[in-house]
C-alpha cells in the first residue's frame, strides 16, 4: 500500500514538475526573448530587434508585449525615435537641468495655460461654458415663454425728451420725441435698445410727466416689443460672436503654427519607405491599446506613443508641404504652401489626424477643445482614403485662388 | 530503495523551483557594509582577526572582539554612474548624453554607507543613519522608459556572538555563533515610466515611497578546525524577518530592477583559509549566496575574496563574474582609509558594459 502510493507520488511530482519546468522555461524564454530585444533597441539594432520581436509573435501569439516591442522595432527603423525627435523633446522636456524641477514644473504650467493658443485649443477648462452656448441659451429660453410670461418681464425704462426743431429754427415745445432706452434682465450686458417717438401734444411736451411719457410710448408700440428685440439683438451677438470665433481660430492657427515654426523646422524628415514602416508601427501599437488583460504599462505607452507618431504625422506632412524658410509672418503659411505636396501627404495627414483623435478622447486637452475634436472627429469620417483626381484638382484650384486673391 | 526514493522526490521538487531571470540588482556596498567588507564583495567570513571580521560574519564577534566606538562611512565616488548622474542633474541633457546612456551606460548607480558603533567584548550596538541606493535603468530609445529603484535604509543593530564549541586559541578547534538584531526603517520607490511622462506629471508623482518598519535578525556560524589543512567554514543566514521581500511581479518583469542579496532573506555560506608567510597574512575565502534562505545557489553571484595585510598596510581583492575588484587601505591609531576600484556589472549579463568605478571609505576610531 505505501509502495503504490509513494510510486504514485512520485510519478505525480515528476509530471507535474515536468509541467511546471515547461511552464516556467516558457516564461524565461519570453522574458530572455524580451531582454534581447531591449537590448537591440538600446543599440539602434532595428532589424535584430524587429526580428526577435517577429519570432516573439509567433512563439508566444498570447503576449500581446512582442507586438508592443515590434512597433518599437518599426518606429527605430523609421528613425521616429529619441534621437530624432530630440530636437522637439528637448524643448519640452530639457531646457533647464533636472536640478531646476521646480522651475521645470512652472515651465510646465506656463505651458498648460497657453493650450489655447495652440492650434485645437479654444480656452481653459473654467471657460467650458462658450460664450455662444450662453446666447443660445437665453434665446431659447425667451423663445420657451409663453407671451403673458413675456409681457410680465420686468423692464426697466428711462426716459429722455428732446425738443423738436420745427421748419423754422425756434424749437416747438409741442411737437417733441420722446427718446427712450428700455432694457430687460435678458438684455446682453451694456446693451439696450434706444429709440424715440414723435407726438404733437396740446400742452407743452415739457409738462408731461415721466408716468404720461411712459404711456404714451407703450401705446405706440415701437418697431420691436422688448421681448422680440431681445431675441433679435441676442441673435445679433450670437451671429457676431461665431464670426469673430472664427476668424479668431484662423488666427490662433496662424500664430500657432508660426510660434511652432522653430519645431517645424526641426521636424526630421524620412523617406516614404519609412513612412510605411511608422503605418506599421501604429497599427502595431493600435493592437496592443485594444487588447484586453495587458498591463497598463504597455497600453499606456501605446497610447502616448500613438499620439506621438500621430502628431508627428502631422507636423510632417506640413512642414514638407510649405517652403519654410520663405516663411516671414503668420499669413505665409498659407501663401506658401504647395497644393501638390499636401496632397501627397494627405494619407499620412489623415492617419496622423486620426491617431491623435483616437488617443486624444478622454484627455483634459479634449475637454477643453471638445467642440474642436468633434469637429474634426466628424470631418475624418468624411474624409476618404485616397483623394480623387477631381477632389485633387478642386483642392489645388482652391489653394491657387486663395493665394492669388491674398498673396 | 528508501533513499532513492527521498532522493527523487527531493529531486522532483528541485524542479519546481523558479529560475532568476528579471533584472537582479546587486551592489558592492550591502546594509552593515563597511570599506574591508564591500571591497571584499563580502567574501570575508572565514577572516579571523581583522578590524572588520564581525562585519563579515557576526559569528566572528566572540573570536575579535573590539572595545571602543567607531564611525565608517564608504561611498562610490567616481565613475561612469557618477559622471552620468551629475550630467543628468545639473546640467540641460544633450544628444551625445542620450546616446551615451542607451548604448554604453543604460544602466547607472549610486551606492552610500555610514554607521556609528559602539563595542565592547559582550555587545556591540550599532546605528546606520543613511544606507542609500539608486539605480536608474534606461531602456528603448524608440519611446524611451526609465526603471529607477531607491531606497533610503536606517537601521539600529544590536548583536552579539559566544563560543559554542572549543576556545578562542590560535590553531585550536572552535565553533562560534553570532546574532544580530536590527530595527530598521526601509523607504523605498521602485517605479518605472516614459521620458514623456516627465513632460506631462510632475516628477515627485512618478516616484513614490514607500516606508516599511520592521525587526529582522542574521544568524551566522563559524568553523575554524584548528589545523592547517581544513578550510574554515561559516554559515550566515541573513534577514531573517525582514518584511521587505522580493517583490514577484517585479521579478518576472523584463523591465524592473528587483534588487537581489540586499533585503530580503537570503543565506551565505563561505569556505577559507588563512596562510600566513613571512611576508605577511593571506586570507582567502570563497563565498556563494543562496536564493531565499535555502532555494537554490546562485553562482554567478559567488566571489573569491582575497586579503593581505602587512602591518598598517592591507591590500584587498575580489573576483565573482561580475565583479572585478582591488583595493588599498591604510590604518593609523585613529583612522582607517581606503580607495578601491571596481569593474562591475550590478545587473549582470543585462548591462552592455561594465563600469569602471571608485570608491572611498574611511573607519575612525574613538
Amino acid at each position: 500500500m505505501l509502495k503504490r502510493f509513494l510510486i504514485i507520488f512520485i510519478w505525480g511530482s515528476l509530471l507535474l514538475s515536468c509541467g511546471g519546468k515547461e511552464g516556467q522555461k516558457s516564461i524565461e524564454d519570453s522574458e530572455n526573448l524580451k531582454h534581447g530585444i531591449i537590448a537591440a533597441l538600446n543599440q539602434e539594432n532595428s532589424d535584430l530587434a524587429l526580428s526577435l520581436a517577429i519570432s516573439g509573435q509567433e512563439r508566444f501569439p498570447n503576449e500581446k508585449d512582442f507586438s508592443y516591442y515590434r512597433a518599437q522595432a518599426l518606429s527605430l527603423k523609421a528613425n521616429i525615435d529619441i534621437y530624432s525627435l530630440f530636437p522637439l523633446v528637448k524643448m519640452q522636456l530639457f531646457d533647464i537641468a533636472i536640478n531646476e524641477w521646480e522651475k521645470a514644473n512652472e515651465f510646465e504650467e506656463r505651458r498648460r495655460q497657453n493650450t489655447n493658443l495652440s492650434i485645437l485649443g479654444e480656452g481653459s477648462l473654467d471657460e467650458r461654458y462658450e460664450e455662444t452656448d450662453i446666447i443660445q441659451a437665453k434665446i431659447d429660453l425667451l423663445k420657451s415663454l409663453s407671451k403673458e410670461d413675456l409681457d410680465s418681464l420686468e423692464n426697466e425704462w428711462h426716459l429722455e425728451t428732446f425738443y423738436t426743431y420745427g421748419e423754422g429754427t425756434e424749437p416747438d415745445p409741442k411737437h417733441c420725441y420722446i427718446y427712450y432706452e428700455a432694457k430687460n434682465k435678458h438684455t446682453p450686458k451694456g446693451k439696450s435698445f434706444y429709440s424715440s417717438i414723435w407726438i404733437s401734444n396740446d400742452n407743452e411736451c415739457d409738462s408731461l410727466t415721466d408716468e404720461e411719457k411712459l404711456e404714451l410710448v407703450k401705446k405706440d408700440s415701437p418697431p420691436f416689443k422688448i421681448n422680440d428685440w431681445t431675441i433679435y439683438q441676442l441673435n445679433e451677438r450670437l451671429d457676431r460672436v461665431k464670426n469673430r470665433k472664427s476668424s479668431e481660430r484662423y488666427i490662433k492657427a496662424g500664430f500657432a503654427l508660426f510660434d511652432g515654426l522653430p519645431i517645424l523646422r526641426s521636424i526630421p524628415t524620412i523617406t516614404r519607405e519609412e513612412l510605411t514602416f511608422l503605418k506599421d508601427a501604429l497599427s502595431s501599437l493600435e493592437e496592443v491599446k485594444d487588447s484586453r488583460g495587458l498591463s497598463p504599462r504597455l497600453k499606456d505607452n501605446s497610447t502616448k506613443q500613438i499620439g506621438l507618431i500621430g502628431a508627428y504625422l502631422i507636423t510632417f506632412s506640413l512642414a514638407s508641404s510649405i517652403d519654410l524658410d520663405q516663411v516671414r509672418q503668420p499669413l505665409d503659411f498659407a501663401c506658401k504652401i504647395n497644393a501638390g505636396k499636401i496632397i501627397d501627404n494627405y494619407p499620412f495627414m489623415r492617419i496622423g489626424f486620426k491617431s491623435l483623435l483616437s488617443v486624444g478622447i478622454e484627455t483634459e486637452f479634449y475637454l477643453k477643445n471638445k467642440k474642436n475634436f468633434d469637429y474634426i472627429q466628424e470631418q475624418m469620417k468624411l474624409a476618404p482614403e485616397n483623394l480623387t483626381d477631381e477632389q485633387k484638382k478642386a483642392f489645388i484650384n482652391d489653394i491657387e485662388n486663395f493665394q492669388e486673391d491674398n498673396c | 530503495m528508501i533513499l532513492k526514493t527521498f532522493k527523487r522526490i527531493i529531486a522532483s521538487f528541485t524542479l519546481l523551483l523558479p529560475s532568476a531571470y528579471a533584472i537582479n540588482v546587486t551592489h558592492s556596498i550591502k546594509p552593515r557594509n563597511g570599506f574591508h567588507t564591500s571591497t571584499l564583495q563580502n567574501s570575508c567570513s572565514t577572516f579571523l582577526g581583522t578590524s572588520f571580521s564581525s562585519e563579515c560574519n557576526i559569528a566572528l564577534f566572540p573570536l575579535t572582539p573590539k572595545n571602543g566606538v567607531f564611525i565608517s562611512g564608504v561611498a562610490k565616488s567616481d565613475g561612469d554612474s557618477i559622471d552620468n548622474g551629475r550630467d543628468l542633474i545639473f546640467d540641460p541633457i544633450t544628444l551625445d548624453l542620450l546616446r551615451n546612456l542607451f548604448q554604453n551606460s543604460n544602466y547607472n548607480s549610486f551606492s552610500f554607507n555610514s554607521r556609528v558603533s559602539f563595542s565592547n567584548e559582550l555587545f556591540e550596538i550599532s546605528y546606520s543613519p543613511y544606507y542609500l541606493l539608486a539605480d536608474l535603468y534606461l531602456f528603448n530609445p524608440a519611446f524611451p522608459e526609465i526603471s529607477l529603484n531607491l531606497v533610503n535604509r536606517e537601521t539600529l543593530s544590536l548583536s552579539s556572538g559566544l563560543i559554542l564549541l572549543g576556545s578562542n586559541k590560535p590553531n585550536s578547534f572552535k565553533v562560534s555563533t553570532g546574532a544580530t538584531l536590527s530595527y530598521y526603517s526601509h523607504e523605498s520607490a521602485n517605479s518605472l515610466f516614459s521620458l514623456f511622462d516627465l513632460s506631462n506629471q510632475n516628477p515627485e508623482s512618478l516616484i513614490l515611497f514607500d516606508t516599511q518598519y520592521g525587526v529582522q535578525a542574521d544568524v551566522s556560524f563559524f568553523v575554524d578546525f584548528g589545523n592547517s589543512y581544513l578550510p574554515d567554514l561559516s554559515m550566515q543566514f541573513k534577514n531573517m524577518g525582514s518584511k521587505v521581500k522580493v517583490n514577484k511581479s517585479q521579478a518576472i518583469s523584463a523591465t524592473r530592477l528587483s534588487p537581489r542579496f540586499l533585503f530580503e532573506p537570503y543565506s551565505q555560506f563561505g569556505i577559507g583559509k588563512k596562510v600566513n608567510t613571512p611576508f605577511g597574512a593571506f586570507s582567502l575565502n570563497l563565498e556563494s549566496f543562496i536564493i531565499d534562505v535555502n532555494q537554490e545557489i546562485d553562482w554567478d553571484r559567488s566571489a573569491f575574496g582575497v586579503y593581505y595585510t602587512l602591518n598598517l598596510f592591507s591590500i584587498y581583492g575580489s573576483l565573482s563574474k561580475f565583479y572585478k575588484v582591488v583595493g588599498i587601505s591604510f590604518k593609523s591609531e585613529l583612522f582607517d582609509v581606503g580607495v578601491s576600484y571596481n569593474s562591475e556589472k550590478d545587473i549582470g549579463d543585462f548591462q552592455q558594459s561594465y563600469e569602471n568605478a571608485a570608491y572611498i571609505g574611511v573607519d575612525i576610531s574613538i
